[in-house]
């Protein structure tokens, strides 16, 4: 009775067309695989708009990798430290900051390119990406970025999640747009922890610029390999932020216009000490 | 964009090289969105930048070329919409979610532009108002460009299972698309010249 009973497609037919194959008008119905088609067809403009916060979160993650540790070979971040500390050491000889005459001692200079992001080691340890730009660190003495291990973003989260938290702050994290602060601080409960640290951090930057705070986490990192060298780990991790926005030249403004004392990071950014504790024990062995 | 450049542009993203993860980004995220807006509706957008944060966080350890990435993209990015939909303890929205992707096609002057966002929206609309195993299996497949392995994988099931849910999915939809009178039919057939062959 009715015409318009498409015949049966056959499995052969189907999976051509799940392929994206185009198909016998014969052997199936045309109107599905045009719906097919329309289905897979462009982009419309505007699909791409998260285009800039996935970059970012790209460079993020490559820069600031105390985030998310992942499990590298110890001996990869033992390196990675090495380059690094070889990477801080040039850049305070090159930027005369401090004058630490023991930076020239570890003898190997980094190329000014270390500070590209591009020559950012391969390997999965993203310590060794730090290590690259860490070079800038002096450079970028002026100490804005006192959240080396917080993105601006979590900064951001915490902020809004701090100020909406009085109502409900269990529930708050349930939203997804904590999730990311949910994960970067290890778990829901600890994100107040998290929080109040990165604040905290943001806060005493914006209060004391004192360039000399800039100085000193900067310089500690000569020693090579301490195993106690938590204020090293972290210079590693505070330069970074220093190097992104020196290199990319972007201009966060949770960042940017909070000048930062180094060490008030050093105490209180509960990532450095995550990042710190894995570098130092590559170190130790 | 050739599977081969993408899969090159993998290795350097993986190496730190931005433009690359843009390259893959954009080969990829079209897909991944409709995909995602057939599991959470208007919330795809949010989902997919949770699930790209993720992307470029874990991108080193990754292994594989481009389909292998697209797979594992649609593995976070499911795993994401269904860790949002229990969060907000509701039942995918396979079905209903289609209605913000009109009002977010592009505004484009070309009447032709316009017919095509819609239509597309009109598809996907009735792929996802398959059963979800249907919907799931034929939106991996045709949206995202999986093999029957690889949405296996991201599913959890077998490629035999996957490919049986897409074919049924499949006839089903022929049996839509036949019926009379049925504007995503008329509308695709004229106003999408592009057939995702080749």
């Amino acid at each position: 009775m009715s015409t318009h009973r498409p015949r049966q497609i056959g499995r052969d037919d189907a999976e051509r067309m799940l392929r994206g194959g185009t198909v016998d008008r014969q052997a199936g119905p045309g109107s599905l695989a045009d719906l097919l088609a329309a289905a897979a067809g462009s982009a419309r403009v505007g699909a791409l708009a998260g285009e800039e916060a996935a970059v970012a979160a790209f460079r993020e993650a490559r820069l600031t990798p105390a985030i998310q540790p992942r499990s590298g070979s110890l001996i990869k971040i033992g390196l990675a430290k090495l380059l690094t500390v070889n990477a801080v050491t040039a850049a305070i000889a090159a930027t005369t900051i401090g004058g630490f005459a023991v930076a020239a001692s570890t003898g190997v200079l980094p190329s000014p390119g270390a500070s590209d992001p591009h020559s950012a080691p391969l390997t999965t340890s993203a310590s060794a990406s730090a290590s690259a730009s860490a070079s800038v660190h002096g450079v970028a003495s002026s100490g804005h970025v006192p959240d080396a291990d917080v993105p601006a973003a979590l900064v951001a989260l915490c902020r809004a999640y701090t100020n909406g938290a009085a109502g409900n702050p269990g529930k708050a994290l349930d939203t997804p747009a904590f999730s990311a602060l949910v994960t970067a601080a290890g778990g829901k409960d600890q994100v107040p922890t998290y929080c109040a640290a990165a604040l905290t951090d943001d806060r005493v930057a914006g209060a004391s610029a004192h360039p000399a705070g800039t100085v000193t986490p900067t310089a500690k990192p000569t020693p090579t390999a301490e195993p106690e060298s938590q204020s090293a780990g972290h210079g590693k991790g505070h330069a970074t932020k220093g190097a992104d926005k020196k290199t990319k030249g972007q201009d966060d403004d949770s960042e940017g216009s909070t000048p930062a004392s180094g060490q008030a990071t050093a105490t209180v950014a509960p990532g450095t000490t995550l990042d710190v504790s894995a570098t130092a024990t590559a170190n130790g062995d | 964009m050739a599977a081969e450049d993408l899969s090159a542009a993998v290795g350097e993203a993986q190496r730190g090289d931005e433009d690359a993860f843009r390259m893959i980004y954009r080969a990829v995220q079209p897909g991944l969105l409709r995909y995602l807006r057939a599991l959470v509706g208007e919330d795809a957008e949010d989902v997919a930048s949770e699930a790209w944060l993720q992307i470029a966080r874990d991108l080193p350890s990754l292994q594989g070329d481009i389909d292998g990435f697209r797979g594992w993209a649609a593995t976070i990015a499911r795993h994401r919409a269904l860790d949002h939909l229990r969060r907000q303890r509701r039942r995918p929205q396979l079905g209903a979610p289609f209605e913000q992707m009109v009002d977010m096609a592009a505004d484009d002057d070309t009447a032709g532009r316009a017919l095509e966002a819609v239509s597309t929206d009109a598809a996907l609309k009735m792929i996802a108002a398959l059963p979800r195993d249907q919907a799931e299996a034929v939106l991996l497949r045709v949206v995202m460009g999986l093999d029957a392995k690889t949405a296996g994988r991201v599913l959890g099931k077998r490629a035999g299972a996957v490919r049986t849910a897409a074919y049924r999915g499949l006839r089903r939809l022929a049996e839509q698309v036949g019926q009379p009178g049925d504007g995503v039919a008329d509308g695709t057939a004229q106003g999408h010249p592009r057939l995702p062959s080749q």
